[in-house]
């Protein structure tokens, strides 16, 4: 908590004037001219203002300094008249000695007032509906509790941080959300300076140009390795043909193989049948042979029998000279020719078998021999044709797919293109197209209401003439009263309006608890209001004056307040701090006393 | 392998004795007898073989003229060891 205690002025001429303030309620009221609003335009200076004012005063100010009560310790702040820096004593944690410089510099004013108000860190608000950011500054807000003469009388909402400001003051309301919610409505949000959406287009341009380039070689990588232009559909045709193709090749093959293996093994039975009959032919040749050998055999013992007559007679042993005895002889002759009968017979008989297994070798052999001549027509099947077809179809098939990959990959490819367009698209245009912060509706969410409710009940209680309605007009950002907008009343009403509009939105933050100026400092809040000729009720003006004052007696425990009038209704004033000038010897003068104007 | 039985050696001298003396009696063939027997076909012998014409014959003389080529000069011993070692060889072939 914190309040203004002191504000001192010095001049040319070395002399020091003060004005002692409280926390609280103060009024400094007395004629014109007598300096009671130079203690809005010091405040405003020592927030970081220009010194126009003051510079252009005769008076001849050189210095201001300000004594602030924060938390009960005592800061000093002084700045000179046209140097952009504060210099600060304090003898608090709260606030850090040193020079705080105005503008934008690390350590400024605003961070010195921020800090008093509880914000240390370093804050960025909304500043236009695109997004732009803006740092949270004193200056974004405080004119809206302190309101000067010049903006009291005004047209505008006490929002505009100037006269004549047509929109919405966003960068204002944002400022008052924050230290109302502490939510910056930032987060998930970006402002991009047109700047930079031309430079992210061009590289999102050239990252897809370069993508859809590289894409473009990558395709026709692929379709190198295919030669056939046509349709998925009909490649697939083609391949469920090949397909079946190939399974009849293969079964053409496997009957083939089959009639192949049957040949083999019919050869192999064939080839045993020849070896049997073969050794039987031998067998049967050598028993030819064995006959023939029996008959030459025989036809010797014949001829030896043909011949014996020659054979000499003799009578006694050559070795032992004995007599020898007579043998009847038989004649082997007819024994031999029958026996040679028999063998030709059976010479005969064994030259049929003979000649009929040769025959049956040589049959075998022309069935062996057309078997080979089967065997090999089959395997020259096999070989030449069915496995080269099959071979065939499968390279076919296999180029089918490489093309039908192809062509997938050329769909993804497509497909990816047009991906890539339709981001680059969506991309450039959301970037040419920033988002909109809709400050209607966060005012309607987060201020309206209450602040209708608090208006009605702030000009209920200062007695506002006629009141049956308040609202908060969004679209002027002002209080609306009875239908009728802030500008179709005279200057007085607007003055009053304008006050109320600023103590119902200092109300409001406080209400919130977060963040809040402490402080509310209005000059001539009721000066214009002169009294209507109202028949039905001829002291309404004065109603609404003393109501306003006595509504600022009793709402001040929580802010200091610092009201600056000519004349101030007559009320009981309570503990309020009033300071008179008087333009006169008697009492204080001005707000230099030695002055006069 | 050979077919030849070594007991038919035995057996063929046997028949060859039989036959010899068979020649003998016949007077087909003459015999000396000194220190040992001497056979020889002799004219009657060599008349008789003069008028076999067969086949058999022709292939039995051409085969007995090599064996007498071959052997004539040889002893008994001399054949009998031969044989024998022969038929040695061929027991040993199996």
């Amino acid at each position: 908590m914190y309040y203004i205690k002191k504000i001192e002025l010095q001049t040319e001429n070395h002399s020091r004037t003060e004005i002692n303030l409280q926390n609280g309620l103060n009024i400094i009221c007395g004629p014109s001219n007598t300096g009671k609003s130079l203690i809005l335009e010091c405040i405003d200076f020592m927030f970081g203002g220009d010194a126009e004012k003051l510079t252009s005063n005769p008076i001849g100010f050189t210095k201001i300094c300000f004594e602030l009560s924060v938390n009960n310790e005592t800061v000093i702040l002084s700045r000179e008249i046209g140097k952009k820096e504060i210099r600060v004593e304090s003898s608090t944690d709260l606030v850090e000695d040193g020079i705080y410089k105005t503008g934008n510099a690390k350590k400024n004013t605003s961070k010195l007032w921020l800090s008093l108000m509880g914000i240390n860190d370093e804050v960025e608000v909304i500043q236009k509906a695109d997004y732009s950011p803006q740092k949270l500054g004193v200056r974004t807000f405080i004119h809206t509790f302190l309101i000067k003469e010049s903006r009291m009388v005004g047209d505008d909402s006490i929002l505009q941080n100037g006269i004549g400001f047509k929109g919405l003051p966003i960068s204002t309301i944002t400022s008052l959300l924050y230290l109302a919610t502490e939510n910056n409505f930032l987060e998930g949000h970006s402002k991009i300076n047109k700047k930079l959406i031309e430079e992210k287009n061009k590289a999102v341009q050239a990252f897809v140009d370069k993508s859809l380039q590289s894409v473009a070689n990558q395709r026709m990588e692929a379709l190198k390795h295919t030669v056939d232009e046509i349709s998925p559909e009909e490649i697939t045709n083609k391949i469920n043909l090949l397909m079946d193709e190939i399974d009849v090749t293969n079964n053409k093959l496997d009957e083939a193989n089959k009639k192949n293996q049957l040949i083999a093994n019919r050869i192999f039975i064939v080839d045993n049948k020849i070896a049997e009959s073969s050794m039987l032919k031998n067998r049967y040749a050598a028993l030819l042979t064995q006959y023939e050998s029996d008959i030459k055999r025989l036809t010797f013992i014949a001829e030896g029998e043909i011949h014996k007559d020659i054979l000499p007679k003799i009578d006694h042993c050559p070795f032992c000279n004995g007599e020898l005895t007579k043998n009847q002889e038989e004649s082997c002759m007819e024994a031999a020719i029958n026996e040679v009968n028999n063998i030709e017979k059976k010479l005969n008989d064994l030259k049929s078998v003979y000649d009929n297994i040769e025959a049956e070798i040589h049959s075998q052999e022309i069935e062996k021999s057309q078997l080979l001549k089967d065997q090999k027509i089959v395997q020259d099947e096999i070989r030449g044709v069915l496995e080269p077809k099959i071979n065939d179809l499968r390279n076919l098939l296999a180029r089918y797919r490489v093309t039908l990959g192809s062509v997938k990959i050329n769909e993804i490819y497509d497909s990816f293109e047009s991906t890539l367009n339709k981001e680059l698209k969506n991309t450039i245009i959301s970037s040419s197209e920033p988002e909109h912060f809709d400050v209607r509706s966060v005012i309607n969410e987060y201020l309206a209401d209450k602040l209708d409710t608090r208006l009605l009940a702030i000009l209920k209680a200062s007695n506002y003439e006629n009141i049956s309605s308040a609202v908060f007009d969004i679209e002027k950002c002002d209080v609306k009263v009875n239908g009728a907008a802030k500008k179709t009343h005279g200057k007085g009403y607007k003055a009053y309006l304008n006050t109320v509009m600023a103590i119902a939105l200092q109300e409001l933050l406080e209400d919130y608890n977060k963040h809040y100026p402490q402080l509310l400092a209005i000059d001539s809040p009721i000066l214009s209001l002169v009294e209507k000729q109202d028949p039905d009720d001829p002291g309404a003006s004065d109603k609404m004056k003393k109501g306003l004052f006595k509504y600022l007696v009793e709402h001040s425990n929580t802010r200091q307040i610092i009201v600056v009038e000519n004349n101030i209704p007559d009320i009981n004033y309570g503990n309020a701090n009033i300071i008179k000038f008087t333009k006169s010897n008697e009492g204080r003068y001005g707000l230099i006393p030695d002055y006069r104007h | 392998m050979t077919t030849y039985i070594l007991w038919q050696i035995f057996d063929k001298r046997l028949l060859i004795k039989e036959a010899l003396k068979d020649l003998v009696v016949k007077g087909l063939v003459d015999v000396i007898v000194e220190k040992e027997f001497e056979y020889y076909v002799n004219d009657s012998g060599l008349q008789y073989i003069s008028k076999f014409e067969s086949d058999y014959y022709i292939d039995y003389s051409t085969a007995a003229e090599e064996i007498i080529d071959k052997c004539s000069k040889l002893s008994d011993l001399d054949l009998i060891s031969i044989i024998e070692l022969r038929s040695i060889y061929a027991l040993k072939e199996g």
